[in-house]
């Protein structure tokens, strides 16, 4: 291991530019595919508050036919609170059944202060908190009773506590006018990351204390709501679907001609990012694919063209691999050597590329940060996890098979004299 | 010298049809992207036909029900317009405020429109349907077509006509199409009747014709006309979220911290009956948000361009320096037969410059044939002949300049071969 | 200890066939120091590299040490170079990467020898050759005739029963190649190593124990 890291030096020493470029080369292919990955992590990891994306089920739409007889008369939207509390509430399997109503932005002030701001609020039930784990600062999350009762109660942000009240603690029990509508504070918690689809708010209240929100009229599917299952393992998601089907067929029959649908929902939350659009439910694997071959071809087409370079440099060594082979080297023995040797600067540029990815992470949040409600997302522990690392080592693993075994594999099979006398 | 180099090109055929493939597949997918950032720029070449600077949109809210200020008591959509007038009058009359107006189905920089065919003549065109109070002009900076100013041209929006844009009039009276085509101003569309049905039932007068728009800096000049109204569109509480209501505020009164102070200013004066000032924003920020999706666009695009210019750069770099180390003996001789350091320098180049044009040719074939086939982004700038050219250009002087560049280092160590030396290896 | 039979050598370009060697029957007895002579190109560093299995031959059989290595893979040819063979080239072919101690310990390195007991060979064999003051030295730091014993400790650090020599004498000043000399004549007779050495040098051929002399790929006697 030591020699091979002081052989990768040397030849570093003896030829810099190239390895250099090599370095260099590597560090770009990876940076490229670190920046997707690690965005990709921050929007699919299990954070606060959604901790519990991994065992969650998700419905964002529905489908509604209009006459059965004709299957393409049909709307797409939200589901209603009708639904939710047809289908989805009665759930025997999961642990938990929560809705969200997008309320949209709002005005909120203070009783008797000119201090006012306009902040995004979320309506939902009391098995919010239950699903998703926020941080409280003070106070603690409205309760099922005050659910039940449509008691005005509301959580707010931090950043909401401290512009109008000055700070998480002063804040509760305190009242904020909600479109000059009165709520009481009853908890504060920490700013939600916008990469937080289902949660990233600033407001939180029960629907129950909104007319709009609240309605739920027989046999109306479109509304505005989010639906999150919070199963207690994957191992029930499939006992879960089935038991949601069984609900949605059992709903059918109370519709006439109308049919609702649910187009495969409810999604895990790998699934939930493609269906950005409520009447999409067609290739939904259509992004991973995407994906896939946008990392083969940052991959591949660098690495082909490191080939070229690590077939210079070896070209510059083979009256060393002659020797070794004259001494008693293997054919495999050479090739891994050279796959060891060249990996050393494939970390390399993978260590700078990671480097990078931060880089232009940080510096080009703007574009490569945005997210689902406008604005960008700040950066997050979870994209610096031991996760990535090895994922980035793994790609490093495979760049550099990629790069330097063809390479390695003429050399080693070069015949003896002829590397002897640096022939090729 | 040139038959001489492809000579040798052709002795090195193998290794070289390799390298033509590759840059092939890098010359496609750099003339896409080069193509694409050539449209964009050309697009932000043309006027955006409105001003946004020192507009302010006004947000109307609408008490809830569960409000306790809110007056539960009837009434009737009279007493509710009349509510949203005074509310525009009170806002007006803020000495800071220059102008006002208030649309529908029109919000720039927020995907809010409609779509509707207008008729005239034997002619039909599809254009954005906007509806706006007199004083969207002057708000919004619009200017005529024949130049006149934008408090000119809302005076002379009058209320149930239309005002339309420049290439929407200049395609009705041009009649462009038809046999008897003779280009027209559009200015002359002024006084004639449009109408929304085939029959020519449901007419309106145009009142005026004014400068090109664009939706944003990056879309293309698109066809629109305005319907001009003045009552308040006859509001209800209903109604009054789908009105969008802006401000112009004077130049010299729009400072840094004018929203919070206009707000706490106006906030109980705003208190018109059920409706208070919900949210009061600048323009600059709808576009912001709305830009920065097409600079992510473009930011992609400039990456893919530079993923592959660099790629480029390694792949001719590893197969010449590899190359030069190969043919030491080669270009020893040559110096032994008189070759200079220079020369060596200038065949070598001469080498990979004729190769890059060599995959660089079937790469615009292809090209054409995805400009040709509408399979470029088409939505700033039509394809043309043109476009092809420069884009072209522009894609083969980067190849250029990567070539260079990348054979410069292996050129280098050729130059420096000691022919003694290199011929004693052998 | 080395017997070739029939052995034939040809190289193959796109148009050109060359005959290297041409019907080449030896054998050398265990213990013997044999030198190849002949003109240049006449085909006898192509013999000492079939001797050594660096090189195939096109036809013919080579047996060393009772063994037929024909049919051998790849594995097997280099542990036996490992085990049984020690190379001397004429430019040295010292790994420039690697210091001198770490040179001589490269056949060791590939018959996976724990490293104290492959420095403890290693600087036996350098002490032998009266390098252990250079161990930490580079080769580019060494004279030519340094270099040479270096590769001459490296050829006999895995105590091979045959070593052979190609010209080591052909980089060196006379000085310096007396020493080399003398220290190859004393491999063969202290530990009784077989050695096959080309050379151009008369005197050199002289004190060997058989010379070989070849002409145009043909063994002249």
């Amino acid at each position: 291991m030591k020699k091979i890291i002081q052989q990768a030096f040397f030849q570093l020493r003896n030829q810099p530019l190239l390895s250099v470029i090599t370095v260099l080369g590597t560090a770009l292919a990876i940076a490229l595919i670190m920046v997707i990955l690690i965005v990709y992590q921050a929007k699919t990891a299990d954070y606060a508050p959604e901790v519990n994306r991994s065992r969650s089920l998700y419905v964002k739409w529905e489908r509604t036919v209009y006459d059965k007889k004709d299957p393409n008369s049909a709307g797409h939207s939200r589901p209603s609170l009708w639904l939710v509390k047809e289908i989805f509430y009665p759930l025997t399997t999961p642990e938990a059944v929560t809705a969200t109503y997008e309320g949209g932005e709002v005005l909120v002030g203070t009783v008797g202060s000119d201090e006012e701001m306009n902040t995004p609020l979320m309506l939902t039930d009391a098995a919010f908190w239950k699903v998703y784990q926020f941080r409280f600062l003070a106070g603690k999350p409205f309760t099922e009773a005050d659910f039940q009762s449509g008691m005005k109660q509301a959580v707010i942000a931090k950043s909401v506590a401290r512009r109008l009240f000055g700070g998480a603690e002063n804040a509760i029990g305190k009242d904020i006018l909600v479109n000059f509508a009165a709520y009481t504070v009853c908890g504060v918690v920490d700013d939600v990351n916008r990469f937080c689809e289902f949660t990233w708010s600033e407001v939180y209240a029960p629907y129950t204390s909104n007319a709009i929100a609240s309605e739920a009229e027989a046999g109306q599917t479109s509304g505005n709501n989010v639906i999150t299952i919070l199963a207690r393992s994957t191992d029930d998601f499939d006992a879960i679907r089935n038991e949601v089907a069984r609900g949605v067929a059992q709903i059918n029959t109370t519709l006439g001609d109308m049919e609702l649908q649910l187009m495969g929902q409810p999604d895990n939350f790998r699934m939930q990012l493609n269906r950005k659009f409520a009447n999409q439910y067609e290739n939904l694997n259509a992004n991973f694919w995407k994906y896939g071959i946008m990392i083969l071809i940052i991959l591949l087409v660098p690495a082909i063209n490191l080939s070229g370079l690590t077939n210079t440099r070896m070209r510059r060594r083979l009256e060393e691999l002659g020797i070794r082979k004259a001494f008693g080297a293997t054919r495999n023995e050479l090739v891994w050597q050279v796959l060891n040797e060249n990996l050393v600067l494939t970390v390399m540029g993978g260590l700078l590329g990671l480097a990078l990815a931060y880089l232009f992470l940080w510096l080009m949040s703007d574009w490569l940060l945005q997210t689902v409600w406008g604005a960008t997302a700040t950066m997050n522990a979870s994209m610096v996890s031991p996760v990535i690392f090895l994922i980035a080592f793994g790609f490093c693993l495979i760049l550099n098979m990629f790069s330097a075994y063809v390479p390695a594999w003429r050399v080693a099979h070069t015949p003896i004299v002829d590397s002897l006398n640096e022939k090729l | 010298m040139l038959i001489h180099i492809l000579k040798i090109i052709k002795n090195n055929l193998r290794a070289n049809l390799l390298l033509v493939a590759g840059i092939f597949v890098i010359a496609t997918s750099l003339w896409y992207a080069v193509d694409y950032v050539y449209a964009v720029a050309v697009n932000g070449q043309k006027s955006l036909g409105f001003e946004w600077e020192n507009v302010y949109y006004i947000q109307v809210g609408v008490l809830p029900q569960e409000s306790l200020e809110r007056d539960t008591t009837t009434r009737s959509p009279e007493m509710m317009t009349g509510e949203y007038l005074e509310f525009c009058n009170r806002l007006k009359r803020h000495p800071a405020v220059k102008d006002l107006c208030y649309t529908r189905m029109h919000f720039h920089y927020v995907w809010k429109n409609g779509f509707k065919t207008v008729f005239y003549d034997t002619l039909q065109a599809g254009a954005y349907t906007r509806m706006v109070s007199p004083g969207y002009f002057s708000v919004f900076g619009v200017k005529g077509a024949d130049g006149c100013s934008p408090e000119e041209l809302s005076k002379r929006a009058r209320p149930e006509e239309m005002v339309m844009t420049d290439n929407l009039a200049r395609y009705l009276i041009s009649g462009k199409g038809s046999k008897e085509y003779t280009p027209r101003k559009g200015v002359e569309m002024v006084g004639k009747l449009v109408s929304f049905n085939k029959d020519g039932s449901d007419s309106v007068r145009v009142s005026a014709v004014c400068e090109n728009q664009k939706y944003n800096e990056y879309t293309s000049q698109q066809a629109a006309f305005y319907y001009v109204r003045n009552d308040g569109f006859k509001c209800t509480y209903a109604s009054i979220p789908y009105q969008d209501l802006f401000i112009r505020v004077k130049a010299d009164a729009d400072r840094p911290g004018f929203v919070e102070a206009f707000r706490k200013e106006m906030k109980k004066q705003l208190r018109v009956g059920n409706l208070y000032l919900a949210d009061m924003r600048p323009m600059s920020e709808f576009r912001n948000e709305q830009l920065s999706d097409y600079r992510s666009e473009l930011y992609t695009y400039l990456a893919i361009a530079g993923f592959f210019l660099i790629n480029a750069f390694l792949a001719v770099l590893g197969t010449f320096w590899f190359r030069t180390q190969h043919r030491r003996e080669e270009l020893a001789i040559r110096i032994t037969s008189g070759a200079t350091p220079h020369s060596l320098m200038r065949l070598l180049m001469g080498e990979g410059i004729l190769l890059v044009t060599f995959a660089y040719i079937p790469a615009l074939i292809v090209a054409y044939n995805l400009g040709v086939a509408d399979l470029v982004n088409t939505w700033p700038v039509e394809w043309s002949l043109g476009r092809f050219i420069v884009g072209g250009i522009l894609t083969y002087f980067l190849l250029l300049v990567v070539v260079v560049f990348s054979i410069w280092f292996p050129a280098r160590q050729a130059m420096k071969i000691q022919p003694a030396e290199a011929l004693h290896g052998e | 200890m080395i017997k070739l039979t029939g052995i034939n050598k040809i190289y193959r370009t796109n148009e050109i066939e060359t005959l290297a060697l041409e019907n080449v029957n030896l054998d050398v007895e265990k213990g013997e120091f044999v030198s190849i002579m002949g003109p240049s190109g006449c085909g006898k560093s192509t013999l000492l590299n079939i001797m050594g299995l660096l090189d195939a031959p096109s036809s013919g059989k080579i047996e060393i040490n009772g063994t037929s290595v024909e049919n051998m893979k790849d594995k097997e040819l280099a542990a036996f170079r490992n085990k049984t063979l020690g190379f001397v080239f004429q430019s040295f072919h010292l790994i420039n990467s690697l210091n001198v101690i770490d040179n001589v310990e490269l056949p060791l390195l590939y018959r996976k020898m724990p490293a104290k007991e492959r420095t403890r060979l290693a600087k036996e064999v350098l002490e032998r050759v009266g390098l252990s003051h250079r161990m930490r030295h580079m080769p580019t730091q060494l004279s030519g005739g340094q270099c040479q014993r270096v590769a001459i400790a490296r050829a006999i650090v895995g105590n091979p029963e045959i070593i052979l020599a190609d010209e080591p004498t052909g980089n060196l000043d006379s000085k310096m190649g007396a020493e080399v000399m003398e220290l190859l004549h004393k491999l063969n007779k202290e530990d009784g190593r077989t050695i096959v050495m080309v050379t151009h040098n008369e005197e050199q051929a002289k004190q060997t124990s058989r010379t070989i002399r070849f002409f145009d790929g043909r063994q002249v006697m």
